[in-house]
C-alpha cells in the first residue's frame, strides 16, 4: 500500500469514526436522551446527573440525621472561583475566607431541602488571579470535570463573559461583581444592588450636600468592574446638575506613584467630590495624595474600595474627607444582630479570629448564604433533576412569594424573572475624626434607572 | 527478505511516510486519538483541544523559528488577532466556520507585515522588534478590539446543520481535523522547495542569496505561514471558549509558544511542536496546579527547562528522541 492511498484511507476513516462519534456517542448520560451534539439548550436540559467517577457529586443513600422522611443526602458540587494572587487579591483573599468558612459552617450546621433531604456542598475553588481567560479555564473544569451545578464568583467581566454561558449550561452564578449586566442575566445572582444603583445613590447623597456639585471620576479605564458604573453615574449626574470635571485613570494595582500622578491631574478641576471605582489599595493610595496635596474634595469609594482597612493604607489624615459606598452594615457594627451572629460563628468554626472577620469575609459568607437558601426553597427531586435550574427558580420564587433574607444584614429580597436586583439602598460610610465609621442612610436614588442607564 | 528499508524509486525517497515504523506509529497515533473522547469524557476533552489549538500555534512558530531561523516572541499576540477576528465576525452573525479561515487568512496578513522588520534585522534585535509587535498589539486588544475585557462568541454562530461545535466531540473532532491538515501541510512544507529554501534562510542568508533564493520573499511567507497557523489555532480557540480576552494573548503565551519550539525541537514542524506542546501545555498546567501560590516558581521552572535545552540539547525532545531510535535501530550493535 503506497503513502498516498494509506493517508487517503486515514482520512476517510477518520471523516466515518468522527462523523458516527458526534452523531451517537452522549457521553455521560446513560439512559438519558440527550445529545451533546444537538442543540444547547436541548443538551442541558437532559444531561445526567454528575456521575461517580467523574465528579464529587453523588447522591447516595445515607444513615445520616435528618428531618423528615428522606433517608438520601445529597452532595452537591460548587465551583468557586476567587482571586488571591491578582490584582483584586486585596479584597479577594478575605472574601475567599468568606466563602470557604462558610461553606464549612453550612455543612457542618445541616442544609436541608424542602422536604428534608440534607445537602452538602462540596466545594472545588480555583484562583483564577483575575484573569478572565483563565475564568474561562475553570469555569469548563468546573463544568466538564466536576459537573458544579453553582458556582460562587468574583470579577465583574469574568462574570459578565461568562453569564450567557451559564445560562446556557443552566448553572446558578452568585457573584461577587454586582454589575448591572448581570441583573437581567437569568442565572446570575448576588445579594446586593447592582454597582450603578449603588453609584447613583451615592450620587443621591450628593445632592443632599450640596447643589450643582463638580464631580471628578477616579477609575481603571480598562478594567470592567472599575468602568461598570461610569455610565449610570454620568447620566445620574446630569440628570441630578452634578457636573463631571475630570475623567482619570487609576491603575487598580496602583503604586504610590500612579496614585499621586492620579491625584495631581485632578487638582486642576478642583472638584467638589471624587468619585473612586477601584478595589482597596489603589483607593486607598489615591486618598492619601487627596488629603495630602490639600484638596478640599470628598472622595466617595465603591463598594470594593472601602471597608475597615483604608485608614490604615490612607492614613488618618483622610478622616472626614471620605466616604464609602456599602449596602451593608459592616460586621464590627452589628455583631450581636441576625445574620451576623452566623457570620462570626462560620468565622470561628474555620479557626479564623474575630478580628480577622470584616466586610469582605461576610461578603463571601453572604454569597453562599444566598446558595443555601436557593437550595432550601427547592426539593431534593427538583434538585437532582434540575440542578441548576432548580435553584434559579428558587431564588426566583421570592418575586411573588417569602423575599429572601440573609438575617438582618440585608433587607428583604426579591428576584424576579428577568430582574434580579434585589434591593436598592446603600449606606453612606462615613470615615469620621473619632476614628469611627459612621453609616448614614440607608439611601436610594429616585426617579432613573441607574442599572438601565448601564446595561441598555 | 530484505536486510533493510531500501529505496528504489524517487518517489519513494520522497514519500511522507518512508519506514514503516512511521506507518505503524501513524496510525497507532491516529486510533489513539479517534478513541480518546470516547474514554476520556468531557474534562479530558477540554484538555486534548487545548493541547492540539497549542499544537497548530506551535507549528506556526516553528516554521518561522526552526525553519527559517527568525527568531518571533510575536505568536500569542497572532494567535489572539484569529480569535478576535472570528469573534467579532461571529457577534456580525458569521458563523464560525466561516469565520476561521477568515481568521487565518487575516492573520497571515498582519503577520506578513509584521515580518518586515525581519528583511533588515536579525537575531536579538528581530527578537526585541517582534516583543515590540506583541505590545502594540496588546495594546490595541485592550484598548480598541476588546476593550471590555472579553467578548463573548453567540452560541447561534457556532451551531451548524443542528450541532453545536463549541464543545464535546463535535469540538473535538473538529479541531482534530483541523489539526491533522495543518499537520500534513507542515509536513509537506519541510520538504517542498519553499521548506528548503527556509533552511537554506536560516543556515545563511548570504549564501542563500548567492545560490539565487529571494531572501526576503523566503522570510516574509515564512511569517505569512507562522501567523496563518496562529490564526488557525486563535479561531479554534475561540470555537472551543464561551469567551475570549486579552488575558490569553500576552507575552506569556509567546514565550510558552518559544519554550514548545525548544523544547520539542527547532525545525521539526510536526513531532518537535507536538513534543513541545504536550510538554509545556501539561507541564504548564501541571506547575499552575503545584505552585498556585507562589505564580513565581512556575516561571522560574519554565525558564530553566528551557535554558536546559538550549544549552544541553539544542535539538530538543525530538533530538533524544531520534537517538534512542537509532541506538534500538541498530541494537544490539553499536553501529
Amino acid at each position: 500500500m503506497s503513502s498516498r492511498t494509506l493517508l487517503i484511507s486515514i482520512a476517510v476513516a477518520i471523516i466515518v469514526i468522527a462523523g458516527l462519534a458526534t452523531v451517537f456517542y452522549h457521553p455521560g448520560s446513560g439512559k438519558s436522551t440527550s445529545s451533546q451534539t444537538s442543540t444547547p439548550v436541548a443538551s442541558q436540559t437532559t444531561s445526567a446527573l454528575p456521575s461517580s467517577k467523574s465528579a464529587p457529586a453523588t447522591t447516595r443513600t445515607s444513615t445520616a440525621p435528618s428531618p423528615g422522611s428522606a433517608s438520601k443526602e445529597i452532595h452537591l458540587p460548587i465551583g468557586v472561583l476567587v482571586d488571591e494572587s491578582g490584582p483584586t487579591s486585596d479584597v479577594g483573599r478575605d472574601y475567599a475566607k468568606g466563602v470557604m468558612a462558610a461553606i464549612k459552617y453550612f455543612n457542618k450546621k445541616g442544609i436541608y431541602t424542602k422536604d428534608g433531604v440534607r445537602v452538602y456542598l462540596d466545594a472545588v475553588e480555583r484562583d483564577y488571579a483575575y484573569n478572565p481567560s483563565r475564568a474561562v479555564e475553570f469555569y469548563k473544569e468546573f463544568r466538564d470535570k466536576y459537573h458544579v451545578v453553582a458556582i460562587v464568583g468574583w470579577g465583574t467581566a469574568d462574570t459578565e463573559k461568562l453569564a450567557n454561558q451559564t445560562a446556557h449550561d443552566k448553572i446558578l452564578y452568585i457573584s461577587a461583581s454586582y454589575s448591572a449586566e448581570l441583573v437581567h442575566k437569568p442565572y446570575n445572582f448576588f445579594p446586593a444592588p447592582d454597582y450603578s444603583t449603588q453609584a447613583c445613590a451615592a450620587l443621591t447623597w450628593i445632592t443632599t450636600k450640596m447643589k450643582k456639585a463638580k464631580l471628578a471620576l477616579l477609575y481603571d479605564h480598562e478594567i470592567a468592574y472599575s468602568k461598570s458604573p461610569i455610565p449610570a453615574i454620568k447620566s445620574y449626574a446630569k440628570k441630578e446638575g452634578i457636573r463631571i470635571v475630570a475623567d482619570v485613570n487609576l491603575p487598580l494595582a496602583a503604586t504610590g506613584a500612579d496614585a499621586e500622578r492620579a491625584v495631581t491631574e485632578l487638582l486642576g478641576s478642583k472638584p467638589d467630590f471624587i468619585w473612586c471605582g477601584n478595589t482597596i489599595t489603589s483607593c486607598a493610595l489615591a486618598a492619601k495624595y487627596v488629603a495630602a496635596y490639600g484638596l478640599k474634595s470628598i472622595m466617595i469609594v465603591n463598594v470594593w474600595g472601602f471597608d475597615e482597612r483604608f485608614p490604615r493604607i490612607a492614613g488618618r489624615d483622610i478622616a472626614g474627607k471620605v466616604v464609602g459606598v456599602s449596602p451593608w452594615i459592616w460586621p464590627e457594627y452589628a455583631k450581636d444582630r441576625p445574620g451576623y451572629r452566623e457570620v462570626y460563628e462560620a468565622a470561628r468554626i474555620s479557626g479564623i479570629p474575630q478580628k480577622q472577620v470584616n466586610l469582605r469575609f461576610m461578603q463571601g459568607f453572604m454569597n453562599v448564604w444566598l446558595l443555601v437558601k436557593a437550595i432550601e426553597r427547592t426539593t431534593s427531586k427538583e434538585l437532582l433533576i434540575k440542578k441548576g435550574e432548580a435553584l434559579k427558580e428558587a431564588l426566583e420564587s421570592s418575586c411573588h412569594g417569602d423575599p429572601i433574607r440573609l438575617g438582618d444584614i440585608t433587607p428583604p429580597m426579591r428576584f424576579c424573572p428577568g430582574n434580579h436586583l434585589p434591593f436598592k439602598t446603600v449606606y453612606i460610610v462615613m470615615y469620621g475624626k473619632d476614628d469611627k465609621f459612621h453609616f448614614l442612610g440607608p439611601i436610594e436614588p429616585k426617579g432613573f434607572d441607574c442599572a438601565a442607564a448601564t446595561s441598555g | 527478505m530484505p536486510a533493510g528499508v531500501f529505496k528504489e524509486t524517487y518517489l519513494a525517497d520522497m514519500a511522507l511516510l518512508r519506514y514503516p515504523i512511521h506507518k505503524a506509529a501513524l496510525i497507532a497515533g491516529l486510533a489513539i486519538a479517534l478513541l480518546f473522547p470516547v474514554l476520556a469524557g468531557s474534562y479530558g476533552i477540554d484538555q486534548a483541544v487545548a493541547l492540539l489549538v497549542f499544537f497548530i500555534g506551535a507549528m506556526g512558530l516553528n516554521i518561522v523559528t526552526g525553519l527559517a531561523g527568525q527568531i518571533s516572541l510575536a505568536q500569542g499576540a497572532l494567535m489572539g488577532i484569529g480569535a478576535y477576528t472570528v469573534a467579532h465576525l461571529a457577534l456580525h452573525g458569521v458563523n464560525v466556520l466561516v469565520a476561521i479561515p477568515l481568521g487565518a487568512i487575516m492573520t497571515a496578513a498582519v503577520g506578513f507585515v509584521l515580518g518586515l522588520p525581519s528583511f533588515r534585522l536579525k537575531g536579538y534585535y528581530l527578537a526585541m522588534a517582534s516583543i515590540a509587535v506583541q505590545a502594540i498589539l496588546e495594546y490595541m486588544f485592550k484598548t480598541w478590539i476588546d476593550p471590555h475585557q472579553g467578548i463573548s462568541i453567540p452560541y447561534n454562530t457556532k451551531i451548524i446543520t443542528g450541532i453545536y461545535l463549541g464543545k464535546g466531540l463535535a469540538l473535538y473532532y473538529l479541531v482534530l481535523g483541523a489539526t491533522l491538515a495543518a499537520a500534513l501541510f507542515a509536513a509537506n512544507i519541510g520538504r517542498s522547495g519553499i521548506g528548503r529554501a527556509m533552511k537554506a534562510v536560516r543556515d545563511n542568508d548570504v549564501s542563500a542569496s548567492v545560490v539565487g533564493i529571494n531572501v526576503t520573499r523566503t522570510k516574509a511567507l515564512a511569517f505569512a505561514l507562522g501567523s496563518l497557523y496562529a490564526g488557525l489555532a486563535g479561531g479554534l480557540y475561540a470555537l472551543a471558549n464561551p469567551s475570549i480576552g486579552w488575558g490569553a494573548f500576552t507575552l506569556d503565551t509567546s514565550i510558552e509558544y518559544l519554550a514548545m519550539v525548544l523544547v520539542g525541537g527547532p525545525g521539526r514542524l510536526v513531532w518537535g511542536s507536538l513534543l513541545g506542546a504536550l510538554t509545556i501545555h501539561t507541564g504548564w498546567s501541571l506547575l499552575a496546579g503545584a505552585f498556585a501560590a507562589n505564580a513565581a516558581i512556575k516561571y522560574m521552572v519554565l525558564g530553566g527547562l528551557i535554558a536546559i535545552f538550549v544549552v544541553l540539547e539544542p535539538d530538543g525532545l525530538i533530538g533524544i528522541l531520534r537517538r534512542a531510535k537509532e541506538y534500538f535501530r541498530l541494537w544490539p550493535f553499536r553501529y
